[in-house]
C-alpha cells in the first residue's frame, strides 16, 4: 500500500482516532492503497457534522491488460508488471478464466506470471466489461467510512477530489465553509 | 430557486436508495437524503432536475419523482423536533409507492397493441347446457 496521508480533526479525540483506523481499514479492503494520496475528516459530534475529503490519483481509459501493464516475455512465458494494484484483482480474474489457475502465477505485489502465453494476445485481454470505475469505489469507500445515520449529505466533486458532508440535520453554510477550509488544508 | 424533490424507486426495481444515493454523491453539488423509499434530493432547482434525470437513467422505467413542499429537514414535519408522531405525507406516499410496479408495467408496455374487448354476447342456451353437463348438473 503506498503512503496516504490521513488526517482527523475531531472534537472527541477518542472518536477521531478510531474513524482513523476505519478509514485505513477500508482502504485496504477495498484495495485503493495506490489510487488515493490523502484523507482528510472534520468530526465534530456536538453539531453533529461529519465531513470528508478524498483525494485520489485519476485513473482514465485503462480497460484492456495492455494498457493498465508492462509485458516482457520470459522463457517459457510472459511476466506481467502492473501499473497499479488496483487492477490486480481484474487482471487475475480475466487471467485466470482465460489460461486457467494452473498457468497463472502471482509472483510479487504487482506482478504475474503466466506460462505460455503470448505476449500480443494478453495485451489485448479486457479487465473488465465495463472498465475501471474508480469513482465508484472511491464513493464507496466514503460511503464506508461516515456514520452510518448521517444520512444528510452533500457532496463535492472535484478534479481528484471528492468531498462529503454528512449529518443527521439538513446541512448549514458554516459547515459547507468549514468543508472548504478542509479541502485548502487538504491540498497544503 | 431551492427545489425539494421525493425520488421513489417502485417496489420491483432492482436498484436500492443506496445506489441512488451513490449516483448523486457521485454527480455532486446537491444536498440529498437516503430514505426507506429512496431518495430526497435538494438544491437549485436547474442542478436537482438534470440529477433527477440522471437517476431516473439508472432504472427509467422504475424511478419516480415528485416535488416536496417541505425542504430536508423542515422543523414542521420534523418527528424529532415534534416530539414523535405518524410521520406526515408518509400515508399518502406509500398508498402511491404501492401503485408504481403496476405504472412501470405499464410503462414497459408503451407502444405495444392493446388487445380489444371482446364484445358482450348473450349467453345461448345450447352453451349454457353443455357447461351444466359438463360440471355434472342436470338439466
Amino acid at each position: 500500500m503506498g503512503k496516504i496521508r490521513i488526517f482527523v480533526d475531531s472534537s472527541d479525540e477518542l472518536g477521531g482516532q478510531q474513524y482513523k483506523y476505519i478509514a485505513e481499514k477500508s482502504v485496504e479492503d477495498l484495495g485503493l492503497g495506490g489510487s488515493i494520496d490523502s484523507i482528510d475528516m472534520l468530526i465534530r459530534v456536538e453539531e453533529p457534522v461529519f465531513i470528508i475529503v478524498i483525494r485520489y490519483k485519476e485513473v482514465t481509459g485503462k480497460s484492456t491488460l495492455g494498457d493498465a501493464s508492462y509485458i516482457d516475455s520470459r522463457k517459457n512465458g510472459i511476466r506481467i508488471t502492473l501499473s497499479s494494484e488496483i487492477f490486480l484483482g481484474d487482471a487475475l480474474k480475466a487471467l485466470w478464466s482465460k489460461y486457467g489457475r494452473d498457468r497463472v502465477e502471482q509472483i510479487g505485489r504487482l506482478e504475474i506470471f503466466v506460462s505460455g502465453a503470448d505476449p500480443e494476445e494478453v495485451k489485448g485481454i479486457r479487465l473488465s466489461e465495463k472498465g475501471y470505475d474508480l469513482e465508484s469505489r472511491i464513493n464507496e469507500l466514503a460511503t464506508r467510512i461516515i456514520p452510518e445515520g448521517f444520512r444528510v449529505r452533500n457532496s463535492l466533486k472535484k478534479r481528484g477530489m471528492i468531498t462529503i458532508i454528512a449529518s443527521e440535520d439538513p446541512i448549514k453554510e458554516s459547515w459547507r465553509e468549514l468543508a472548504a477550509r478542509l479541502e485548502g488544508d487538504s491540498h497544503a | 430557486m431551492i427545489k425539494t424533490f421525493l425520488v421513489v424507486l417502485s417496489p420491483d426495481s432492482n436498484l436500492t436508495p443506496s445506489m441512488l444515493a451513490e449516483k448523486a454523491a457521485q454527480i455532486g453539488g446537491i444536498d440529498y437524503k437516503e430514505t426507506c423509499y429512496g431518495l430526497l434530493v435538494e438544491g437549485e432547482e436547474e442542478k436537482v432536475r438534470s440529477v433527477l434525470e440522471d437517476l431516473r437513467a439508472l432504472d427509467p422505467k422504475k424511478v419516480f419523482y415528485k416535488q416536496r413542499g417541505y425542504r430536508i429537514g423542515d422543523e414542521r414535519i420534523c418527528r424529532a423536533k415534534r416530539g414523535g408522531g405518524p410521520r406526515p405525507g408518509y400515508h399518502m406516499l406509500s398508498s402511491e409507492r404501492e401503485v408504481l410496479k403496476n405504472v412501470s408495467k405499464a410503462l414497459e408496455e408503451e407502444g405495444k397493441k392493446v388487445p380489444s374487448e371482446r364484445p358482450k354476447t348473450k349467453l345461448d342456451v345450447e352453451t349454457l347446457k353443455r357447461v351444466i353437463k359438463e360440471e355434472g348438473g342436470k338439466d
